[in-house]
């Protein structure tokens, strides 16, 4: 299997001379070197962060006091500083906006002269395959810029290993990859046509870019001073169905044009929930014919449906034409954010959620979590634990659940020290089944039952226990362990990188 | 000759004699013995398998021959693990300083205790052989020797000391028998190596776990040589059918009414195949079995093992034992008495390994469906608790539960390609839901299902397939003999029972 890198190891390729690049001493000045220091969270003792790590990407100037660069390279951060080609200071930064999703971050800094006599980089179209493109950036293992010519040899729709949750719109070039220049312009001529992101392990010289498309919604979508994020679609279809003619038949479509996939499910967090229902086939999205293999034309390639979803802003209405019991209507699916991400993921913030009660500590399963049993995780995880990532809309009684709850530690005293964690995914608290680590919170709070009862899912053997005994132990444990804050509810769009305010 | 029966009772009247010798004052270090003393009795087998094959169900894959190791226990007749035998089409035994090999049968395995008899077959013998006796449970500590087969010819003896012992699963999804852990210089795999001491017969090995030889005990093996032996048959070994957990928590064990320190074991689960169905319910603690009272840990001292958990007791019974069981009930201490069940994994929503006879699946316009039993399971490999797909893990693992009604999952194992299922020829290991909107339990349920009718639409009908994760497949009956007759001979499927027949 053929993998990305991770996301720290992607650099920016720059090609020199050629079509690709026009001018690029001009062009130069206005792309950074980006230094950043970051904590990594910890996510069995989620009070606690891991040692700083510094490292190095690009990025580049878009104009109004901002830097584009990817969020890879500064998701975490406690310092980040940035410095201009040719030039030895380097500039506190804060982040503006920050996208995990598109793996997009825009940046500022304090001094608002630090930008004079730097030109925006103006923003493009998706290249043409077969074009010649230049990508340029900061490598690691010297602090020259850097441009490598590179060609586009494909355009699809694929993961974004930042959290490796999220596919989107993606450019591929055969320039060789270096470590650290991720974030960095790729050009055509004065145009940016990407944003350099992340490469093939496996592959030689496969790059890949994030088209202008994606960043230009990304850019719309901070417009109101607050990123949303990408709408999540929550349908799941089967494609090329229809070149069967008598399955054609059976949904009632006239499958000579060789158009549709057919609907096998609508999850009750879809925004298309009560639009659309299982069984209907989608001919169209924005008057864009969708093909049996579920693709469309687009900007002269041929992808994925959901693209043209995916470069909508929360709240846009999506109209969609299809065919339900041979009846063609058009119907409008109102652009939403979900929630499955939260489980699949990786998390990217302050602190993971948690709270901690008498030594036992309750936080939410993620996909980080789940990167404790490193980057062979799905194998080497507990099955229950990477079958409930994958697939939680699979198993009974998971999906209405905020979030999964699991116990990733007990710091052990005298009203805890017989446990043994098993299952670790906690079903219930008392009887009453648990949706979320705030709801944990609150009932380990509010209780005034003698005995605490935990159940877990799947697992047999629940826990009993003194919950006065915990009170009791609740405040010296906390203290041996270190543990402060004792508990945080907040959500995960409490972004873990520097603001602004924290720079003052 | 002595038929099989009596050369049993000969060898169950020794066994218990060599157990009464041997448990006083009882030395854990073995007298030598060399290779010499057990070329008589150790065998090399040479066994021919035909296997289905695990993506054409209905043909067998090229024939598998691997060399094994047999213990003559009676005049005639060879112990050895039933797994090696099963699906074996011929089988040879050989001394390892004789070149004749021998033609034997399978005289009579228990599959889920995967323990077999072997006997050669009729007109021949295996001539001048020497038994091995059973010896006695020997206490954790005991030294032995692991005896292999090497290259068919000669024994390979390996010092080894008992570490542990567990109760495991005899085979995938079988019944659970002690086992000793052994530690030493072990080979990679072991199967059917023979442990022994002081010329006894200890345990036979059926797999390697974390490194350590598991030995099915002697005791065991006995177990199962004289219930072929019974009167009544055999019987097999019995399943208790429940869940019992130790309760560790003081103030679980006092919510339980078990504040003096009594041990106790929760019930955990009590599943519906169980002969205690009706009198025990999930949080009665059992308090003992027969005359046997567990500890705070549900351990019982056994006499050579010390403290092991109560499981170590019930694979003693037989099925059809009476069994009395104490318990306590909101602080009422109760009893029960009832036959133990025959452990079977056929009562499980994934059933074991079959052992004999086709693959059971059916073929309906090139869907190929299967039940989800150990079989499909371990087609992904040895590493198959891995790398098999997660969906179907997970029904193996979390909702793996026994039912008097024998319930199964059908999985759509993959699709031969034609024109007739052109769209599908890519679905692979999915889980039936429903078949013509009913919910199916069985290939056979599903055969009734198809049979009864399909979904009527646009003047056609369709047979309509929905699995669990929500992919639907929809095909006409119409066409389906002429496309059934074209993939058979596109996939050479010989059997015309594999497909489906309105």
């Amino acid at each position: 299997m053929v993998r990305c890198l991770p996301v720290w190891w992607v650099c920016l390729l720059a090609l020199v001379g050629g079509q690709a690049l026009a001018n690029p001493s001009a062009l130069r000045r206005s792309v950074f070197r980006i230094e950043t220091i970051s904590q990594d969270r910890n996510f069995v003792n989620p009070w606690r962060l891991r040692s700083p790590d510094m490292s190095s990407g690009s990025g580049f100037f878009i104009g109004d006091g901002r830097i584009l660069t990817n969020a890879h390279v500064v998701s975490n951060a406690s310092s980040i500083m940035v410095q201009r080609d040719g030039d030895a200071r380097k500039v506190p930064a804060f982040v503006m906006y920050i996208g995990h999703d598109v793996d997009l971050a825009v940046l500022g800094v304090l001094d608002d002269k630090y930008f004079k006599d730097v030109e925006p980089l103006p923003l493009g179209s998706v290249p043409k395959l077969r074009s010649p493109v230049t990508t340029v950036g900061f490598p690691m293992g010297g602090d020259q810029i850097s441009m490598t010519d590179g060609v586009v040899n494909r355009i699809s729709y694929r993961t974004y290993v930042h959290t490796d949750a999220h596919e989107h719109l993606l450019v591929q070039v055969d320039s060789a990859i270096n470590p650290g220049n991720s974030g960095g312009p790729v050009f055509q001529g004065r145009q940016v046509v990407g944003v350099a992101f992340q490469a093939l392990t496996r592959a030689q010289s496969a790059g890949f870019i994030i088209p202008v498309p994606v960043v230009q919604r990304f850019l719309n979508d901070c417009l109101d001073g607050f990123y949303d994020g990408v709408p999540e679609w929550g349908v799941e279809t089967q494609e090329l169905l229809l070149n069967n003619s008598a399955t054609a038949r059976f949904y009632r479509v006239d499958n000579g044009e060789r158009r549709g996939v057919v609907v096998s499910r609508v999850h009750e967090w879809s925004p298309a929930k009560g639009v659309l229902q299982r069984g209907d086939v989608l001919l169209s999205i924005s008057g864009k014919k969708i093909g049996v293999d579920g693709k469309i034309s687009f900007e002269g390639e041929r992808v994925d449906f959901e693209v043209l979803y995916g470069l909508r802003l929360k709240g846009d209405a999506v109209r969609f034409q299809i065919s339900r019991d041979g009846a063609v209507q058009e119907v409008l699916v109102k652009a939403g954010l979900g929630k499955p991400h939260q489980y699949s993921g990786r998390i990217y913030a302050k602190r993971p959620k948690y709270t901690v009660f008498g030594g036992i500590v309750f936080t939410a399963l993620t996909r980080s979590v789940m990167e404790l049993w490193g980057d062979a995780w799905e194998k080497r995880a507990p099955l229950l634990l990477r079958y409930m990532m994958r697939e939680p809309f699979e198993i009974e009684g998971v999906a209405e659940r905020e979030e999964l709850v699991i116990i990733s530690d007990v710091l052990v005293n005298a009203a805890n020290s017989f446990v043994v964690i098993g299952s670790p995914v906690v079903d219930k608290i008392n009887g009453k089944t648990v949706t979320s680590v705030r709801m944990v919170h609150e009932l380990l709070n509010t209780m005034v039952e003698d005995t605490l009862r935990i159940d877990f899912m799947f697992d047999d053997d629940p826990w009993i226990l003194s919950a006065r005994q915990l009170r009791v132990v609740h405040e010296e444990t906390n203290q041996r362990y270190g543990v402060t804050p004792t508990f945080w509810l907040e959500p995960y769009s409490v972004d873990a990188a520097i603001s602004k305010d924290e720079m003052k | 000759m002595i038929n099989f029966s009596k050369r049993i009772l000969i060898l169950t009247m020794i066994g218990p004699l060599v157990l009464l010798l041997s448990n006083s004052a009882y030395s854990k270090v073995q007298k030598k013995r060399s290779r010499s003393d057990y070329e008589r009795s150790i065998l090399s087998l040479s066994i021919t398998k035909a296997v289905p094959d695990p993506d054409s169900p209905w043909a067998i894959q090229n024939s598998d021959v691997a060399g094994h190791a047999g213990v003559v226990v009676a005049d005639n007749l060879v112990l050895t693990q039933a797994s090696v035998v099963s699906r074996a089409v011929y089988i040879q035994a050989q001394k390892v300083d004789d070149v004749s090999k021998i033609p034997m049968r399978v005289v009579f395995a228990d599959y889920e205790a995967n323990l077999a008899i072997l006997a050669p077959v009729e007109g021949y013998s295996l001539g001048q052989t020497r038994i091995l006796p059973l010896g006695p449970d020997i206490p954790v500590g005991s030294d032995v020797t692991v005896i292999s087969i090497e290259n068919e010819r000669h024994l390979q003896l390996a010092s080894m000391r008992i570490l542990d012992v567990n109760v495991r699963e005899a085979t995938v999804g079988g019944t659970t028998v002690p086992m000793y852990s052994l530690g030493g210089q072990a080979r990679s795999g072991c199967r059917s190596d023979l442990a022994v001491r002081d010329g006894l017969l200890i345990g036979i090995c059926v797999g390697v776990v974390d490194q350590q030889p598991q030995i099915i005990t002697s005791g065991i093996i006995a177990h199962f040589i004289a219930d072929k032996h019974s009167a009544d048959g055999y019987r097999g070994f019995g399943s208790f059918g429940a869940t019992l957990l130790p309760v560790t928590s003081p103030w679980h064990r006092k919510t339980l009414g078990l504040e003096d320190g009594r041990g106790a074991l929760r019930v955990a689960v009590i599943n519906e195949t169980s002969p205690f169905a009706d009198c025990l319910s999930v949080d009665d603690v059992v308090l003992g079995i027969d005359q046997i009272n567990v500890d705070h840990r549900g351990f019982f001292m056994h006499s050579q093992w010390g403290a092991v958990p109560l499981r170590n007791y019930i694979v003693t019974k037989y099925a059809g034992d009476p069994v009395a069981i104490r318990f306590q009930r909101k602080s009422e201490v109760k009893t029960c008495s009832r036959r133990l069940r025959r452990y079977s994994s056929s009562d499980y929503l994934v059933a074991g390994q079959t052992t004999e006879g086709p693959v059971s699946h059916m073929i309906f316009g090139g869907l190929i469906f299967r039940e989800l039993n150990v079989d499909f399971l371990t087609m992904f490999g040895r590493d198959w608790q891995n790398n098999s797909p997660a969906s179907l893990l997970f029904v193996y693992n979390y909702q793996n539960k026994p039912s008097l009604t024998r319930r199964r999952e059908i999985v759509l194992a993959n699709v031969l390609g034609d024109v007739f299922n052109a769209g599908y020829e890519k679905l692979a290991y999915l889980i039936l839901d429903a078949v013509n909107g009913k919910r199916v339990s069985s290939l056979d349920e599903m055969r009734l299902q198809l049979k009864s009718g399909g979904v009527l639409r646009e003047g056609m009908e369709f047979a309509q397939f929905d699995f669990k994760d929500g992919t639907q497949v929809v095909l006409p009956y119409a066409e389906l003999d002429e496309t059934h007759q074209r993939i058979a001979r596109t996939y050479a499927v010989t059997d015309p029972n594999s497909f489906f027949k309105k």
